[in-house]
Formats: C-alpha cells, sequence, structure tokens
C-alpha cells in the first residue's frame, strides 16, 4: 500500500474520477443515440476524433457525417450497457470493452436483437475524457427477435445488420484456445 | 463499513481517515473491474487471464489449489465440452465489505450460450466472494445460480423442470430463485395465513 500523502491521495482521486467519467462516457453515447441527440452524440468525441475511411479526415463534422447516414437506416434504438473494462495506459489515456445488448427497429416490421462489444479509445483533454477514436461495434451476433443465432450466415456488420459476427473469432485468444485442441 | 469516516480534528486523523475513505472506493472499482473482466476472459477463452483473477491459494474442483491448476480446470471440462460461442452481459453488482480485505458480492448476469442446435439463455446470479491480496482484489471463490436455462426461441415456462441445457458440465437444474431463505419464508407466510 503507498503512504497517504496529500498528492498520493489526489492522484487515486484523480483516477477514481477517471474510471466514473469514462462509466459515463459509454451510457451517455447509449442516451444520445437513441435520442438522436446528434450534438451530444458529437459532444462525447474529442474535438480532433480520427474519422475512418480515405482521407484520414478528422473531427466532430467529419465524424457526424460517417454516422448519421447509419443512424438515418433504423429507427427505434435500445442500447443496453452492460460490462465495461477499463485499462488505463496513462493518467490522460485508456482502453475499453464495453458488452451492449442492443434492440434495433431496422423497418417498419423488423425489430432485432444484437449482442456487440465496443472496443473503445479515451483520451482526457483540457480535465475532460472523450471518445478519441470511432468505436469500434464488434458484432457477435444480429438476429430477428424470435429468431436463433445459431446457423446465421455471416453478418458482415454493416452490411447487414443480422447474422454472425465478428466475435468471438475476432478474439485472439479464442483462435488459441480451439487452435491448441482442434 | 467498519472504519469511523468522520473526519477528526487533527491534520493527520483527517488524513488517515480520507486514506481509509479513497481505499474503500479503489476497493469497489477494483470488484467492479473484476467481473467485467472475468466476463471478457471467458467469452474470449482466455483461460490464463481467467485464472489471474483469482487469488493465488484458489481451491480448485477436485481438491487442487492455485492460478494454474484452476487454468488447467478452464482448460479442461468447463469451456472445452458442452457449448461453444458465449455472452455474458451483466448488470446489478451488490458488493458487501466484511472487512477492508475481504468483501462478497452478488452480480446479475444473462449468458447466452451456443449449444449445438441451441441458443441458450441462462440468467444467473453469481455469488461471489473477493479477497484482497498483495494490495489488489481477487475473486475467492464463483458460484453461479441460475433461475432457468431455455432456448432463445423458448418460453421458460415450457421447458422441463425449467431446465434446458444438455451436457452443462456443472449445472444441472435452477437454484432460484428458491435459493433464498426470504422467497421461502414469504410464501410460507401466506400459507400460514390461508
Amino acid at each position: 500500500m503507498p503512504e497517504a500523502g496529500a498528492a498520493d491521495l489526489a492522484a487515486r482521486i484523480d483516477r477514481l474520477e477517471s474510471a466514473g467519467q469514462i462509466r459515463q462516457l459509454a451510457w451517455r453515447y447509449s442516451s444520445t443515440l437513441d435520442s438522436r441527440d446528434m450534438d451530444g452524440l458529437m459532444a462525447l468525441y474529442a474535438d480532433d476524433v480520427k474519422v475512418p475511411g480515405d482521407g484520414g479526415r478528422r473531427g466532430r463534422e467529419a465524424l457526424r457525417s460517417v454516422m448519421e447516414p447509419s443512424l438515418r437506416r433504423v429507427q427505434i434504438t435500445i442500447l443496453h450497457v452492460g460490462n465495461h473494462v477499463i485499462d488505463f495506459a496513462d493518467d490522460d489515456h485508456a482502453t475499453g470493452a464495453v458488452y451492449c445488448h442492443a434492440e434495433v427497429q431496422t423497418g417498419p416490421d423488423t425489430w432485432i436483437n444484437q449482442a456487440i462489444c465496443y472496443e473503445d479509445r479515451y483520451v482526457r483533454q483540457d480535465g475532460r475524457w472523450y471518445f478519441a477514436a470511432l468505436r469500434r461495434h464488434e458484432l457477435l451476433y444480429g438476429a430477428e427477435h424470435g429468431q436463433s443465432p445459431v446457423g446465421l450466415p455471416p453478418a458482415n456488420w454493416p452490411e447487414n445488420d443480422t447474422g454472425r459476427g465478428s466475435l468471438p473469432e475476432r478474439w485472439d485468444s479464442w483462435r488459441r484456445f480451439w487452435g491448441e485442441h482442434p | 463499513m467498519t472504519e469511523d469516516a468522520t473526519t477528526g480534528s487533527a491534520g493527520g486523523d483527517a488524513t488517515a481517515s480520507l486514506e481509509a475513505r479513497v481505499q474503500r472506493l479503489e476497493a469497489v472499482e477494483e470488484i467492479r473491474q473484476l467481473v467485467s473482466r472475468y466476463a471478457l476472459a471467458l467469452d474470449s477463452r482466455n483461460v490464463e487471464a481467467l485464472a489471474a483473477l483469482f487469488v493465488e491459494d484458489v481451491d480448485v474442483h477436485g481438491g487442487a489449489k492455485g492460478r494454474e491448476a484452476l487454468a488447467e480446470w478452464f482448460n479442461g471440462p468447463v469451456l472445452r465440452q458442452g457449448y461453444t460461442t458465449t455472452f455474458h452481459l451483466i448488470g446489478n453488482h451488490v458488493i458487501d465489505f466484511t472487512d477492508d480485505d475481504h468483501a462478497t458480492g452478488r452480480l446479475y448476469c444473462r449468458p447466452e450460450h451456443e449449444v449445438g442446435d441451441l441458443w441458450v439463455i441462462m440468467p444467473v446470479v453469481y455469488e461471489d466472494r473477493y479477497e484482497r491480496q498483495a494490495g489488489h482484489w481477487y475473486f475467492r471463490s464463483r458460484r453461479p445460480h441460475a433461475f432457468y436455462a431455455a432456448d432463445i426461441k423458448e418460453s421458460p415456462l415450457d421447458v422441463e423442470n425449467r431446465f434446458n441445457f444438455p451436457n452443462n458440465p456443472f449445472m444441472t437444474r435452477p437454484t432460484l430463485p428458491d435459493r433464498w431463505p426470504s422467497w421461502g419464508r414469504f410464501w410460507a407466510e401466506a400459507e400460514g395465513d390461508a
């Protein structure tokens, strides 16, 4: 146990506050996305957020132009967040894995369930935590309400909302585990 | 809490009290991380990471002790028999401290398992014991207790004995809610009144 000097205590409280803020970030993502509060959603990202795709564009406006079309394809969304693993690289940088059970109305007559693990990068700027990059939406499966994921073809998300996803095969340890005993 | 959280008049007492309070908050945070890490390590079949979440002298089924034996156990019947893909979505987490180094927890979890042609949903409550060793928190033990196990397309009410999970190596029946003494008392009272 470290000695309880004032500086040490301040650093430890800072880490606890960071973990609390990062958890809030994942929950705020759900509430702003589900309510289609696009300004609120974009405000969760660092202002120099790197946007995937060609050109290496940066910033919230560029990110919005990428995210908005996909959010207009669907109707009601319910992003129910569960597990949240947080790993700190230093006082201002962290990564995370966030489990989410999503319900999505993908059309007038279709309601689907998805099991998702978001892979996140977080950065602290001017005392606040943000998503440093577009969250990686790694799908385990998507299936219509009442449908079993067993035997579904690959979803190749975001190409399809239903089907088997990149998980669990994306996890190195999963491949190692089954590779040992095929 | 066993400590008196009020600040003393002298500066030293105040710092000691703050130290204790920060330590308790850190304990809560570490224990919360523990259960999230368990699910991720399990679902990604990272048996070494999984075993590392337990105390060094963890008791393993069959009388063995230690993380290495635990990793072997996970690597055998537990994770190689009965099911393939899993997804352990967790929720509610009650944490009770016994003292500065020991705590118990109850964690709600809604795991999904691919079992051959079945996709089994099995809501459980984990009964956990946590322990601090060398400044960090670990599982001393974990015991899942199921409400039911049913295919994603089935109602739990249509499932015989509320449990449809073929070849599950360790769980064969639901133990909740009957396991909760208050549940039994609640219904016994109703009978008594009748």
